[in-house]
């Protein structure tokens, strides 16, 4: 469903130009959860806002669903790091703008921006700025947002990284169950292991300076009830740490050190 | 478990209480700055007395004797209360309507800002009151070269800090909303212009102030009408009182024009001036 291939991008500055991804073919499949995890400064985030036709490839291609991305093109949503809520909107007019600016009558918009923050669990904030809500909240409203535009693609920022690790366990189920009942082609960029195993059926390894791909990684436990319980998950949690660059000391005894003298 | 903890989660499960206590305590708060507002105009007026009194000279009168002034020359220090206000509110919308909106293109283009920016810091600093002979030799001796100086002064004032503003916008921003379909226009209509206003008040409260202190002097120059005109004359004939008739209109017209201004902030704002979360 998205076919990257050979991609690569450079950033342009006055006078100064940094590859941030090299060489990048991978498939990401349709109706489905994809997370792609590294290391920062890997270019994670700079793949995704290509995916969501922010920046446009300088090298090889994008396709999703056969054609290249444009940004704001019916069909592809994107929920920024740090969710992008306009501070002088109120959450009503925050997760309409979208919908507005497809120039859709008011009265239908006011209804879905209504429905979806009811069905998110955050309709009572509807009348509030974004400054008054608390981190889960902001991400509620922020996945309202994208979800109301009723996407086919669902590209997320780092969705959960500045949310405590309660939260980021219940909103993490939350995503879950939203994409079971939508099965919408969902992307997420995380730098978190765990999160990766929990949310990715398929993991996609990105390390280095610039980005290039490292591994791909299928992921039986997603989707399965307890995931987090599963020998497997330990098992590819493990397998990712070890793709992504031993852990000093995490392998057997830290080298570099002399081994401590016995008395 | 500490008490600030428990009070947090106390809060957290009160959300609709806390927001109403937060309405009445805003309430409270618009309530307790009119009244402060109040006990320092007193409290000015009594410094004032007091040194008045104390120095007991014919050129610091006490607030009594102006406003007897006052009541004495109002329906003239009105007509020059109300040219000086027309002069300054001109020259301030006109520098805004020009300021405003090159400052947002020139932020948001780094070509340009290049280009424009060292124009911008060489003429900033000048003030702009010595460019008074040229501008009277050009726009005469009528309002058109009074309005002008304000509205050069006020200007840079405007498209330097609203540059800044749009300049410093968190590119997220920009990107989220791009990302939603919005076209360069839709851009700043939701992001940049929104974004860059609180900084325009502000930049519209710090002109103001020195545009109608450079308004004093330019209007003690060939002109017989305005403020300036007014308490320098009242100077000239050593009638002190009326003179400071002159100053406490010149500052009621400052204080007014701060207050509208401060009003249309709050409403156009209003995200500005919520009770966040603590």
């Amino acid at each position: 469903m998205i076919t990257v291939k050979n991609l690569g991008f450079t950033y342009q500055q006055a006078n100064s130009r940094v590859e941030a991804l090299a060489s990048i073919s991978v498939d990401m499949p349709g109706n489905s959860m994809t997370a792609i995890i590294g290391p920062s400064g890997c270019g994670k985030t700079t793949l995704l806002y290509i995916l969501a036709g922010l920046f446009p490839p300088s090298a090889g291609e994008v396709l999703i669903k056969g054609r290249p991305p444009r940004a704001g093109r019916p069909g592809i949503a994107l929920v920024p790091q740090d969710y992008g809520l306009l501070p002088w909107k109120t959450v009503r007019d925050n997760v309409a703008l979208g919908l507005k600016l497809r120039r859709m009558p008011a009265p239908v918009i006011r209804q879905k921006v209504e429905d979806m923050l009811e069905r998110l669990g955050v309709g009572e904030t509807i009348d509030r700025y974004p400054a008054q809500l608390s981190g889960g909240q902001a991400q509620r409203v922020a996945v309202a947002r994208a979800l109301v535009l009723d996407p086919d693609v669902l590209l997320l920022d780092e969705p959960f990284s500045s949310l405590d690790a309660l939260t980021r366990e219940k909103l993490q189920e939350t995503l879950l169950d939203v994409w079971t009942r939508l099965r919408i082609t969902t992307v997420l960029v995380t730098h978190s292991i765990e999160e990766a195993v929990f949310l990715g059926h398929k993991i996609i390894i990105l390390s280095g300076q610039p980005g290039r791909l490292v591994a791909e990684v299928e992921n039986p436990c997603f989707g399965r009830p307890g995931a987090r319980y599963l020998p497997e998950f330990y098992d590819i949690c493990k397998e990712l740490r070890a793709l992504l660059g031993p852990a000093p000391g995490a392998t057997g005894p830290a080298r570099g050190y002399p081994a401590p003298a016995l008395p | 478990m500490s008490k600030v903890k428990r009070d947090e989660i106390v809060a957290g499960n009160t959300g609709n209480i806390s927001g109403n206590i937060s309405n009445i305590a805003m309430n409270n708060s618009r309530r307790n700055s009119t009244r402060t507002m109040i006990v320092t105009i007193m409290a000015t007026i009594a410094i004032w007395q007091g040194l008045s009194a104390a120095v007991n000279i014919p050129a610091l009168p006490g607030p009594y004797d102006v406003a007897l002034a006052i009541r004495h020359v109002a329906p003239d220090l009105g007509s020059h209360m109300l040219i000086s206000a027309w002069r300054v509110i001109a020259g301030s919308l006109i520098a805004l309507w020009l300021g405003a909106p090159l400052g947002c293109l020139v932020g948001r283009n780094h070509t340009l800002d290049r280009v424009v920016a060292p124009m911008a810091y060489l003429a900033y600093p000048v003030p702009k009151i010595a460019f008074l002979p040229v501008v009277l030799l050009f726009l005469g001796l009528g309002d058109a070269s009074k309005i002008f100086i304000i509205v050069l002064l006020v200007f840079f004032q405007i498209f330097v800090t609203t540059r800044d503003a749009a300049r410093n916008l968190p590119p997220g921003l920009v990107y989220s909303v791009k990302a939603l379909g919005a076209t360069p226009r839709d851009i700043y209509i939701h992001a940049i212009v929104p974004a860059i206003l609180p900084e325009v008040f502000t930049a519209m409260r710090i002109g103001l102030g020195t545009g109608l202190a450079t308004l004093f002097f330019t209007e003690t120059f060939a002109t017989f009408h305005g403020l300036g005109y007014f308490i320098m004359d009242a100077w000239s004939r050593a009638a002190y009182d009326e003179m400071f008739a002159g100053i406490v209109a010149l500052s009621t017209l400052g204080f007014t024009l701060f207050a509208i201004l401060d009003a249309i902030e709050r409403r156009v704002c209003r995200w500005k001036y919520i009770s966040r979360p603590s």
